[in-house]
Order: C-alpha cells, then structure tokens, then sequence
C-alpha cells in the first residue's frame, strides 16, 4: 500500500547510485537562477533531482557531509555545503547564487588543502559530460550518414586549455559506450559570423543505424570571462546571449543533418 | 538514396535510463554529470563551490542547524555540528555578516557533547527549532549507573543563553552526594512571622528556573508535618538534595528551590508562594536550608498559590535519537544508548527519583514516539511550568507495525508528524482531544539506514514536500 501523496522521484535513474553511500542530502531554492532541486551527496559525487527537470549527477572535489540554506540577519539566502576529507579537514563553502555578488553563480572550485588555512585553492568545475540516450534519426530498418552536427555553445579555442572546451563524441550501431571511448571531434567555427558562436563537428560517416552522442565541456575560468563578469562566476542567466562572449561553459543548441539514406529492407 | 534533410533540432533532457534502451523518451541521458539542465533545455557547467570559512582540524561536519526564530528573517547566528576527534564532538556557532563566515570562540562550541552514554560523535545531533530558542540532545539524559542529573537536552535562546531544558532532581545521584532526602525540623516558640500546622502538613521541593519559567516534578519530603500544637518556625533542610546541573554562573543564577505543601489537612500539594504574593517563594539553589515563616495572619505561615498544583507531569526528556516540533508540541524517538564500549546498555531513562523507580522504560518503548505536553496544555488547564520541557511517561505511542522508528519530522502541513521505519513510513496524527493515531502512508519505503544513520541526514524539507531516501535508495517525497 502506498498513498498516493507518496511518490518515487528517482524512477527514471533508480540504478544509477546502487552501488554508492548517501551520506547526506540539501535543498537549494534559488529561484534567481532557476535552482530547485534535492541533492543527495556520496563520497565524490551527488544526485541532483530538478523538480522541474529531473535528475543529473555531479562530481564533488571533496566529499560533502551537510548541506543547508541559511538566512543571516538581512535575509540573503546563502546556499552552504560543509565538506572536505574527513577526520582530517572540513570547510564551509557556499553554491550556486552568492548574495554578496550579486546573485551570481560561481564557475570555480574552491577546496582547502589543510585544517587550518583559510586561503581556498582554486580549481577548474569538472568536465560536463552529456551522453545521450541512442538515436535513431530515421527508421530502425534503414542505414544513414549524419554529415554534421553544428552546436551553438562555448566552442572558441582557449588559450588556458590550448585545446577546446567543447568537444563531441559520437558512438554508432551499439558499440561499447564509455567517455572517452568513442570518436572524439573537435568543432570549426562556422562561417559568416564570428559572434554566432555556432560550430561545426563533421561526422561524414555513411551506413549507421543508431547514433549516440557525447558533448563535453571543460572548464577553463581564466580565459576571457563572459559579458565582462569576473572570471569567477557565470553571467545572469537571464542575460545570456546579450553579452560581450557568451554561453561560458554552456550548450544552448544543438542541430544536425540526416545526409543520404539507404533503405536496405 | 533519399536527399539530405532539413537540419532538426536536438533538446537537452535529464537522465532517463528507465525501459527499453532503444525507446527512451526524446531528448534524454544515459549519464549527464557536472551539467546543468537549465530551464528551457540547455546546458550549463554545474556551479561551483566558494570556500566561505576553514574550520580549524574539524574531523566531520554533521548538521547545520539554522537559527531563525519568531519574526526574523534569518539570524546572524547560527549552529553546527561538529566533530573534532573521535570522541570530541561540539554544538558550534557559526556567525555570517554579508557573506562573511566566522566561528567565534575559536570553535570552542556552546556545548560539547557527551559521547559516554551517546553516539553523537558520529551521528547528527537531534535538534529542532521553536520560537523562541533551538534545542538539541547533548548527550547526557537521566540513565545509566551513575544516575547522571543531567537533562538529555540543551536550549540555546534568541537572547544567545544556554541552558538545560528540562529539570528533574535525582537524590541518589552519586554526582551529587548531598545525603539522602530533604527532611524539615520545627522550632517550637517566637518568630515573627511564624509556622504552624492545625491537623498536617505536607511539603515539597523542586526546581525552578526563573527566565524559562520552567518548574520541576518536586521532591515530597518523607515524614509530613502533623499538628504543631501552637506557632514555631518550620525549617527545610537538606535542599541540596534536590540535585540541578547547569551550565556556568549564568544558568545557575537562574535556578532556585520552590516549595509546595498540602492544604492543612489535605493531599493536594500547591506552590507557596512569596511574602509580596508575585510569584514563588524561591530560594537560590545551593543554599543549604531555608525558613519558612513567610508571611504574617496565614494558617500555616505562607500562602498558597491555588492556581498551582503542585506539577506531576514535568518529567524531564528522555534520552532519544530525533527530536521535531510539530503544531505546539515536541516529539521524539526514545533512544536506547550505550557506553563507548558498546556492552553497557544504558536503558533506564530514569524518570523516578530513585533507580527502582517503576517508571523505567524498556527496550520495548524504543518501538515508539514520545512527545512533550503542548503549549496549549497551558492555556486549557493551569500548567505549573513549561510544557515542552515536560515529557509525562504515558504521552507515547508505539509504531503499529511495532518496528523501531528512525527519524520522524513535521509533515508538510506542520500539523501532523512523518515518521521513518526501516521499511515503512507512517503520518502520527494528534486528534482534536488530544489522542495521537498512526496512518501508514507507505508500507513499502522506509528510511535509508547506513552504517552511521546516513539516510536521517537525506530528510529535507522542500518547497514540493518532505524528502528523503528510502532504504533501496530511492528518492522518496511525501507532498501531505
């Protein structure tokens, strides 16, 4: 028996964290930035479940033990987490919008490297991974070549990676999927504009059945920061797209093409 | 061959690994980690971390417990628990000005908690908040061999004092070794004013804390006064048998002895009150024996305040493992501690005066959910003291499926109580005459366990409901 203002929220990714220890868990309201969510944290990661999303995992730089939502005595709202290596270092750290910078959301890791210092080490996010489920663009039965993909995100050059921040990896017709176990392509900026930040990643392999793509993203803070901002946090969410550079760390769009298809039953 | 298609367009979804791998709904992921899914499907880095305050070779932070009391919007001020070493364990002040963190006290902590007799140096604290103050369990409690006189739980106030909520006297603590129960003497003759007793006269002694207002179940004293057989003055001696622990000077300027005695010729005990009749008559605790020619043109040398009987009911809080205020009272989860060694079972809460008193709890009521008296006891009826510092044996309720209760919680409506079993979860629902009734909400998801009660630290309260993970792991709301 279970009354129906009992629901399970985990349904759609229920065996993800079998294998891992909750520790603790927070709600974060932050409404300025578009955060609702319940965060169940582990050892080196956590679950967070968007109630107007759903669910996506993070990993965490050192193991998280209590989360909270304090007010201080004017009502700013801080976001706290309390994490470090336990028996031997704890800090207090704050996420997602600061109030004291103007609500904006910090695009750093700070961790402590001892018990006592008070001088926070800075670290790049850990890279995004979004793997797709696999896609059929066409029907099962029949094979196609996916030309390109063009993506409109942060796909620039960075001078702090020497590489690319956005990558993507595509994987065909159920071969083993890992990240970083599949075809990895660098993008091209496309032409005619050089603000679009639309890039290209050329697939041009013939004959597949199912597709699945992985977009990634590292982390590269010191690089030009987006909209004039400090290099320590993300623009306003409200105003991406109306600065200097936008989209730091971010995927907006993503389209691709069906090339020729072959009908092969 | 067919022509190349329009380009389409691809949306970005949470995960869903849910049924058939080659069916899964549109614009999902087999893993999405360290994006966020922003509103309108787009992609963002997760956000980071800004180190707010190192806290000095801290082992483990096991809460924050957020002080926001009646009328403010948040509080300069709050607490934390924190741990220090293996058998170091502290309620800390955590202080934020803007966004500046500090730790005053050099972390030293409001109380540093008892680990003889607990398990709180790896479990979180219990704790719950009320108007005026925070609350928690510091360890302590009334059990064990040594008869400990300290109450289980600790209030820190909006005026930033802490103190012992609950007060009981345990003569026979061996804490305090002040020499058996009060007793009286009666000197016959002068005095101005002065005593006496027509047919008889029983006395007690009890506890008083001026500032919470709070009064102590009393001490009767054994022989009871028969008639005097003309005026003398009464004097109680051997006070300090009604045991009290505190804080520091603060809270011990705080405490005082309150007398009651029986109408002469009657059994129902009321307070005595003070020569000018503004409150008790009361006397600083410590003080050896007191005179009790109070007041002038009286039967018995004092007045009774008729409005007061004497309290049955204050019983301190027992020794539980949760704590939670819902809708004007205070609830709790009896909880069996052990030593350090983990043999010793602690299991006399200790509500008696003595360590054969009858009102023991067993392992058996560890199957159940306590709670306080509730404010309105003090608006229906004369309630000598405060409610939520007295916890009557009988206001328990065990767990119909008769399984031990984890965690409980308010429920979303702040009115009713959600409370956690291993496999269950259960709302505990205090009818309108004052009874509690237990409806199972679902008998098949209970409260994720873990080697040290991790799943206790997985109930959040939501803006949607009351969350939490279940012992399979899954994430559980309950929207009430």
């Amino acid at each position: 028996m279970i009354d129906d203002r009992v629901q399970v929220l985990s349904q759609d990714y229920d065996p993800l964290f079998n294998t891992e220890t909750p520790v603790c868990a927070g709600y974060f309201y932050d409404p300025k930035n578009f955060v609702d969510r319940y965060q169940v944290f582990w050892g080196t990661g956590s679950l967070c479940h968007d109630f107007h999303v759903g669910g996506v995992l993070t990993t965490e730089p050192h193991e998280v033990r209590a989360a909270s939502m304090l007010a201080n005595s004017g009502g700013q709202i801080y976001l706290l987490i309390a994490g470090g290596a336990l028996n031997s270092k704890m800090g207090v750290f704050s996420i997602e919008g600061q109030p004291d910078a103007s609500y904006l959301v910090p695009r750093i890791d700070h961790t402590y490297s001892n018990g006592t210092t008070q001088t926070p080490t800075v670290a790049n996010l850990p890279e995004g991974v979004y793997l797709r489920n696999w896609d059929n663009f066409i029907h099962p039965l029949n094979t196609a070549e996916l030309p390109e993909v063009l993506i409109t995100g942060d796909g620039d050059l960075s001078t702090e990676l020497s590489g690319y921040p956005m990558r993507l990896e595509w994987f065909y017709d159920f071969n083993p999927v890992s990240v970083g176990g599949g075809t990895t392509l660098n993008p091209t900026k496309e032409a005619q504009s050089a603000t679009d930040r639309l890039y290209v990643f050329k697939l041009g392999t013939p004959h597949k059945r199912w597709f699945k793509f992985n977009l990634r993203m590292r982390s590269h803070y010191t690089d030009a920061a987006g909209g004039g901002a400090s290099t320590s946090y993300f623009v306003d969410p409200s105003s991406e797209g109306d600065n200097t550079i936008n989209f730091y760390g971010s995927i907006v769009s993503m389209l691709y093409t069906v090339g020729p298809r072959e009908v092969t039953r | 061959m067919s022509q190349v298609s329009p380009k389409k367009q691809i949306k970005f979804g949470p995960i869903n690994v849910y049924g058939n791998p080659v069916d899964r709904p549109a614009d999902t992921g087999s893993l999405v980690r360290d994006f966020r899914v922003m509103p309108g499907h787009w992609l963002r880095l997760r956000s980071g971390r800004l180190g707010r305050r190192n806290l000095t070779n801290a082992y483990d932070v096991l809460d924050f417990i957020p002080v926001e009391f009646a009328g403010q919007l948040g509080s300069g001020t709050h607490l934390m628990h924190v741990t220090y070493g293996a058998s170091d364990s502290r309620i800390i002040k955590m202080n934020i000005s803007g966004g500046t963190i500090t730790f005053p006290d050099s972390e030293a902590g409001i109380e540093t908690l008892c680990h003889q007799y607990s398990n709180l140096a790896t479990y979180k604290v219990p704790w719950a908040k009320l108007p005026d103050s925070i609350v928690f369990g510091n360890g302590w409690g009334y059990h064990g061999s040594n008869l400990e006189p300290i109450p289980f739980l600790t209030q820190y106030d909006s005026a930033g004092n802490v103190r012992y909520f609950g007060l009981h006297s345990r003569p026979d603590s061996p804490r305090y070794a002040v020499g058996g129960p009060p007793s009286f003497s009666y000197a016959a003759g002068g005095g101005s004013p002065h005593n006496q007793v027509t047919t008889s006269v029983t006395l007690y002694v009890g506890l008083y804390n001026a500032v919470t207002g709070h009064y102590s179940n009393p001490l009767p004293y054994p022989t009871t006064i028969t008639t005097t057989g003309g005026t003398g003055i009464i004097t109680a001696n051997s006070l300090r048998a009604a045991n009290y622990t505190t804080h520091g000077s603060t809270e011990t300027a705080e405490l005082y002895y309150v007398f009651y005695a029986t109408i002469d010729g009657y059994q129902v005990p009321y307070l005595i009150q003070s020569a000018t009749l503004d409150g008790p008559y009361k006397v600083a605790v410590g003080t050896a024996s007191t005179t009790l020619n109070i007041m002038g043109s009286t039967a018995n040398g004092w007045t009774l305040d008729l409005t007061k009987r004497a309290p049955t009911k204050n019983y301190p809080p027992r020794q539980m493992s949760a704590i939670w205020n819902a809708n004007g009272r205070l609830y709790g989860i009896p909880y069996e501690f052990y030593d350090q060694t983990g043999t010793n079972d602690y299991f006399q809460f200790g509500f008696g005066f003595s360590a054969n008193d009858p009102f023991q709890l067993t392992k058996k009521d560890q199957g159940s959910v306590c709670w306080s008296e509730a404010e309105g006891s003090s608006r229906t009826q004369d309630f000598t003291g405060d409610p939520l510092q007295s916890w009557p044996p009988n206001n328990i309720s065990p767990v119909p499926s008769g399984e031990r209760p984890i965690f409980g919680t308010p429920a979303p409506n702040e009115v009713d109580s959600l409370v956690w079993t291993p496999t269950r979860t259960y709302l505990l629902k205090e009818q309108s005459d004052g009874l509690h009734e237990w409806e199972c909400v679902s008998d098949a998801h209970g409260l994720y366990g873990g080697a040290l009660g991790n799943g206790v630290r997985t109930v959040k309260k939501t803006r949607h409901g009351v969350c939490w993970m279940s012992q399979r792991k899954q994430v559980m709301i309950f929207k009430g």
